[in-house]
């Protein structure tokens, strides 16, 4: 058998084991530090490897194990590293407390599993402990440059189905999320504890998660460790990367009702980009994303880059801010500088709750922007995006929404709840103060309605549209709306909206400005509706269009075959006018 | 203590202790060697750990198999499971068994599962080849490969399969008169890490994204979905897939990381792939250097195509062409990100034939069947050559190529309008007929440069057999077979909406343009920004922001042939718009800036031929054609008359120094008064308000 040297190291052959007989049930942290000072004793020069072969090796309770720099850790493939939890001085008096293992070093590790987790040691500890007495594990920091990304796979993700197979998913994540996070140098003085640069987190399997993962700026508590002292970090830097695949990366498989619960839970989040990541709302979720941009100034700099969002949804992604920033931010278009939260080239696939459709995007984010770029929005929404405030670009964006009015249907309600409103692709009905500000550019639709300003549907409901002024600039929209599947019964009710819905009877201040779009009505024969500016530049197909006078300015009530109503003050025309 | 212990199994060493092989440990070249064993039953042993040497499980307990040097014949497949890492010397391959059946028989995939190396675990191993290819000139070999069943392998190496890059791994390799091909490799690769060739459908959901290192001749075209001359091949046409580079466009010079066509590209292929003989080949859309069917949710980045040999002769038709393929994609977003194409024959990228647009399926609550699909590009650069063919390469190109020259495009876009086109911090350079031409669907530009050197000309205009621009007289006293007429009326677009028979809602969006596209000589305009010849269109097109500097172009085209220049020349406007009246159908600029001289040349055109209405006579205008123009500021404009087909234009006043500066703001819709003719033009300004539009 080749033998590599005395700068390799079998530790189970140091300590006399065999490779028939398992590993002992005990720290072994001893040994290995004993095979660094061996290995650190060679001349000229020392350092080595220490090899770790497979079986669960415990490590990192009575004391620091510590892979110095010139020192390269091998995990065989089958090895397990558990991280005691740390016992003596810096065990747990710190925010963070002291890593069981951490590596400086190399390190060889196979692409699956080699480290272990508390929820992990719960569940499959039992095989060689027949105690039962299950440990919290402690963590394994990686301040190594030849770490660069790390995977919940080393953790165990991935690798169990089934809600357990969640809860190992979720702590995989979480340890990820530590590994990347807090990679600290730690020594028996104290040392230097200033965290380097995040880390990726790449998610290659398919994981679920038993509960959201919070992601942003989060005060810290380590499982099991009630001793430490909470302390809040942020994730500034992060990435977390999925693989393209068609199907989900994270998921959602909840040991309780995760109604109104999201797969990733973002508090102040800055600095994030988020990457080729299929979320799922699974079982027991009701969103994937949710985004608490929280009261702090100044772009927030998340970005979506790739991402699927899919499932059954109240909102599959929402944003929000819950409060002012302290000081707002200067007016300017949103097309000026970086977005709070940008998505780029994601695909929203809504899918009704209980055949109660949802809401794609929601953004209730006063002085804050949101930009989605390159985004198919495809499925079944109630609208694909609802826009409660801020500032929000949509550009080069296709939308299919196949949700039509609850009413529609013949059949009976309970069945098919009323959602009077469904069908929608932006709905601005709900826009709270501040003003909100709106840019679409470059869209395409098939769906019922492009744009609401009031609810689309309104017999016998609630009549609302919009509690705040809203500045609105469609620009090069298509809407062609397909015959949708369902035909509003009984056929004598109102049918089909406006492709653009745009009434405003609470203020005054609104505008809209419809720039160089086609609005085909298919079947409603009826694309505006609403209190509208409009620029009609070649618009031909805007026939028996209703632009109901609000009394202000701009307005038209018109039969005919043309209409021409121009905004900037050269022509306006007041009233019914013939032409 | 220096060593492994029990859970790393030497395969060679093994192997001699069981007798199996002869020391030393010397594998055999091929199965016709004398010393040719089957290896399946032993290494299946070690793996099991029943071998009854001592050898633990590996499947149970973890460890290593690895493989010195030498080549190991396999009779059946056989599994690296979840605990183990397979690790391979430079110089070890697994050399897998012929199926038993044919790939035309339906027990195909059940059976290349059964004869191949499953990947459950880790694999550890160099650029350097590991298994046998499963592609053998273009066709399958009918061998077992590698089946990942895993999501711990990062990447997938074409050297695996025997790919040869042109770099210093391979020093050799740029002595050779001709290049090796490395298309079977890279196609194996491509099978067995993103194809789906495994039973039970969608197992390339665990594609592994394909890394090229280096740079690589391929002699045949690949492909990522099934072929599309078969119906039994592998390919996956509904799985996201990533295909990844090392470099991109900052470093377009490098030579690495690339996807180069061979002098022999498309190699000749047998009758029963392409249903015709090889002798009467010629190219196809199929000939580009990658096809991929099916686009859904792909990754393309940090690669470099080129479709002219090592002697820079166009040898493919194009570098990448999407087109649809069977499967039901789900709505997804693709992505083409610092890629460079370069020197087709005729398209660069060629997108089309997608037939099915989204509809949902299962009423309003289904949302299946989605093919809704969203193409980007992301900082490519789309580049011809920007000079005419010279020595070799303009003889071949004159034998082979210059009928098809003329149709090249940067970008040719066909697709119904549920597929969208979106180009950021994108560059075209060199000559095409169009750096983007659509038929139908979506096209948006953020941000991008276009620099279109390809010159346009009239359609009585042949092309000689040494490449220049004449008459039939120029060249032959009469018609000569040799002379090729060539309808190049509308080259040197930047867009071009090609006339499509169907009718189609569709747009064309542009945001942030700097032009710089092809002006023929020194003192003639340039070609336009976009050219709308829609027979039954409903394309809209909205310009934001851009910047035709149509006097600044260096390049010419192919030379003159004729001391008359001005009878070949084709000089229309910057913006031409030649949509009849027909409902749909609009233009709009916003912020639009142009610098092209404004002199009016009077030019006549010698040819009134009837089919091109719009060129007898020219201007030098930035637009001409029916455009209803929202506009209410010029810097000495004016409107002119072009009478005939068209209605209202608009000119950019004769004679203006320097850049004009021309805005058309939000607001004013502007009709002139009729009529308004060259010699009696309208002024407008600003303080004439409010303008009579309702005629």
């Amino acid at each position: 058998m080749a033998d590599f040297g005395d700068r390799f190291v079998n530790l189970a052959h140091r300590i006399g084991i065999s490779d028939e007989a398992p590993l002992p049930v005990e720290d072994l942290s001893v040994p290995f530090l004993e095979a660094v000072d061996h290995l650190l004793g060679l001349v000229p020069q020392g350092g080595g490897t220490i090899y770790l072969r497979p079986g669960r090796w415990r490590l990192g309770g009575a004391v620091l194990v510590s892979v110095p720099p010139t020192i390269t850790l091998m995990v065989a493939p089958g090895a397990l590293i558990v991280p005691l939890p740390p016992e003596g001085r810096f065990a747990r008096s710190d925010v963070v407390h002291r890593p069981s293992v951490q590596i400086l070093g190399g390190l060889e590790a196979p692409t699956s599993m080699f480290l272990s987790t508390s929820v992990y040691e719960g569940f499959f500890v039992s095989v060689d402990d027949p105690a039962g007495a299950v440990p919290d594990a402690g963590w394994v920091s990686l301040p190594t440059a030849a770490v660069t990304a790390v995977y919940p796979d080393w953790w165990g993700g991935g690798r169990f189905p089934g809600i357990k197979g969640a809860m190992v998913d979720h702590a995989s994540c979480e340890a990820a999320l530590r590994g990347a996070l807090f990679r600290w140098e730690w020594t028996e003085t104290g040392g230097d504890r200033a965290p380097s640069s995040p880390l990726v987190i790449e998610v290659r399997s398919r994981l679920r998660l038993s509960e959201p993962l919070r992601l942003g700026e989060r005060t810290w508590s380590f499982d099991g460790d009630s001793g430490s002292t909470p302390q809040t970090f942020s994730m500034s830097g992060l990435l977390l990367r999925g693989r393209r695949r068609d199907e989900p990366s994270l998921s959602g498989l909840a040991t309780r009702s995760g109604r109104g619960r999201f797969l990733l839970e973002f508090t102040a989040p800055k600095g994030l980009r988020i990457e080729d990541l299929h979320l799922d709302t699974g079982t027991n979720f009701s969103g994937v994303v949710d985004i608490d941009l929280g009261e702090g100034n100044g772009e927030r700099e998340l970005t979506f880059s790739g991402c699927t969002f899919s499932g059954a949804c109240d909102n599959l992604v929402a944003v929000r801010a819950a409060t002012a920033p302290t000081v707002p931010p200067t007016e300017g278009s949103p097309s000026s500088g970086a977005s709070d939260v940008a998505f780029s080239a994601c695909v929203w696939r809504p899918s009704p709750i209980e055949a109660r459709p949802g809401v794609g995007l929601r953004v209730a984010a006063p002085y804050r922007t949101v930009t989605v770029r390159d985004a198919n929005l495809v499925g079944e929404a109630r609208r694909m995006i609802q826009f409660d405030g801020g500032s929000l670009r949509v550009d080069v964006c296709s939308f299919h929404n196949a949700a039509v009015p609850g009413e529609w249907y013949a059949t009976d309600p309970k069945l098919r709840p009323p959602v009077p409103e469904s069908g929608v692709d932006i709905d601005v009905s709900w826009l709270l103060a501040p003003p909100g500000r709106l840019w679409a550019s470059a869209c395409n639709s098939a769906s019922l309605q492009f744009l609401a300003r009031e609810r689309l549907y309104r017999p016998t409901k609630i009549f609302l549209s919009g509690l705040a002024p809203c500045n609105a600039v469609i620009t090069a929209l298509q809407h062609r709306m397909d015959a949708p599947a369902v035909a509003p019964t009984p056929p004598s009710r109102p049918t089909f909206p406006a492709s653009i819905f745009w009434t405003t009877s609470l203020d005054a201040t609104s505008t809209l400005t419809f720039l160089a779009g086609r609005l085909d009505p298919g079947p409603t024969n009826n694309p505006f509706r609403g209190r509208v500016a409009v620029d009609e530049l070649g618009q031909q197909s805007i026939y028996d269009a209703w632009l109901l006078p609000a009394g202000t300015r701009y307005s038209v009530w018109r039969y005919g075959t043309l209409v021409r109503v121009y905004s900037l003050g050269y022509r306006v025309i007041w009233g019914d006018v013939t032409i | 203590m220096g060593t492994f212990g029990s859970e790393f199994v030497n395969a060679g060493e093994f192997l001699l202790a069981r007798n199996t092989i002869r020391a030393p440990f010397d594998a055999p070249q091929n199965n016709n060697d004398p010393r040719w064993v089957d290896y399946t039953r032993d290494l299946n042993r070690v793996i099991d750990g029943d071998s009854g040497l001592g050898v633990r499980s590996l499947r149970d307990l973890g460890g290593y198999l690895y493989f010195p040097p030498g080549r190991y014949f396999l009779t059946m497949g056989i599994t690296i499971s979840p605990k183990m890492t397979v690790i391979f010397a430079p110089g070890a391959v697994l050399e897998m068994p012929t199926l038993d059946v044919p790939g035309s028989d339906a027990r195909f995939r059940d059976r290349f599962s059964d004869f191949s190396v499953h990947i459950q675990g880790g694999i550890q191993a160099g650029l350097h080849q590991i298994v046998n290819s499963t592609v053998k000139n273009g066709l399958p070999t009918n061998r077992g490969s590698l089946i990942f069943e895993t999501d711990t392998v990062k990447e997938a190496y074409p050297e695996w399969w025997g790919a040869e890059s042109m770099d210093v791994r391979n020093p050799t390799n740029s002595m050779r008169p001709v290049p090796p091909d490395s298309s079977d490799a890279i196609q194996s690769a491509l099978d067995a890490a993103i194809n789906d060739i495994r039973p039970g459908g969608r197992a390339s959901a665990n594609a592994i994204p394909v890394v090229l290192t280096g740079s690589y001749f391929v002699a045949r075209p690949l492909f990522i979905g099934r072929r599309p001359w078969s119906t039994t091949s592998p390919g996956s046409e509904d799985s996201p897939f990533v295909l990844r580079g090392n470099v991109g466009a900052a470093a377009p010079e490098s030579g690495t990381s690339s996807l180069q066509a061979h002098p022999a590209f498309p190699l000749s292929r047998v009758s029963e792939e392409l249903g015709r003989s090889p002798t009467t080949q010629r190219l196809t859309s199929n000939d580009h250097l990658l096809v991929v069917r099916g686009p859904p949710g792909f990754l393309i980045e940090n690669l470099q195509f080129d479709a002219s040999d090592n002697n820079k002769i166009q040898r493919a038709f194009g570098c990448l062409h999407l087109e649809k393929g069977g499967g039901n994609a789900d709505a997804q977003m693709s992505r083409v990100r610092r890629c460079v194409f370069r020197m087709a024959l005729v398209n660069l990228v060629q997108v089309g034939e997608f037939e099915h647009p989204y509809r949902p399926t299962s009423g309003a609550a289904g949302t299946g069947g989605q093919d809704l699909l969203g193409l980007v590009f992301e900082s490519c650069k789309f580049e011809q050559d920007s000079a005419p063919p010279s020595g070799a390469a303009l003889a071949d190109w004159t034998n082979r190529a210059r009928d098809s020259d003329w149709l090249r495009d940067g970008v040719y876009f066909r697709a119904n309008e549920t597929l969208r086109l979106h180009f950021i911090d994108c560059f075209w350079r060199g000559m095409m007929r169009a750096g983007i031409r659509a038929y139908s669907g979506t096209v948006t530009l953020t941000n991008c440069n276009l620099h279109i050197t390809r010159m346009p000309v009239p359609s009585t205009v042949c092309v000689s057999q040494d490449g220049r621009y004449g008459t039939y007289e120029d060249h032959s006293n009469g018609p000569h077979p040799d002379n090729v007429f060539i309808d190049a009326r509308d080259n040197g677009c930047d867009i071009y909406v090609e006339r499509f028979p169907g009718e189609a809602t569709t747009g064309v969006s542009v945001f942030g343009l700097e032009s710089q596209s092809q002006r023929f000589l020194s003192s003639y305009p340039a070609v336009g920004a976009v050219l709308m010849d829609g027979g039954r269109p409903s394309y809209d097109v909205y310009i934001e922001d851009a910047h035709l500097d149509n006097a600044t172009g260096k390049e010419g085209d192919i030379p003159l042939n004729s001391a008359d220049a001005s009878k070949f020349i084709c000089d229309p406007p910057a913006v031409e718009w030649l949509a009849p009246f027909f409902r749909g159908g609009s233009i709009t600029f916003s912020g639009l800036l142009t610098n092209n001289k404004a002199q009016r040349r009077g030019f006549q055109h010698q040819d009134d031929n009837e089919s091109l209405p719009i060129t007898n006579k020219f201007y030098r205008t930035p637009f001409t054609g029916r455009v209803v123009v929202g506009a209410n500021y010029f810097d000495t404009a004016r409107l002119i008359n072009l009478g005939a087909r068209t209605s209202y234009g608009f000119s950019v006043e004769d004679g203006t120094p320097g850049p004009a500066h021309v805005y058309f703001f939000l607001g004013v819709s502007m009709e002139g008064p009729s009529p308004v003719t060259r010699d009696r033009p309208w002024f407008l300004n600003l303080n004439q308000s409010p303008i009579s539009t309702m005629g």
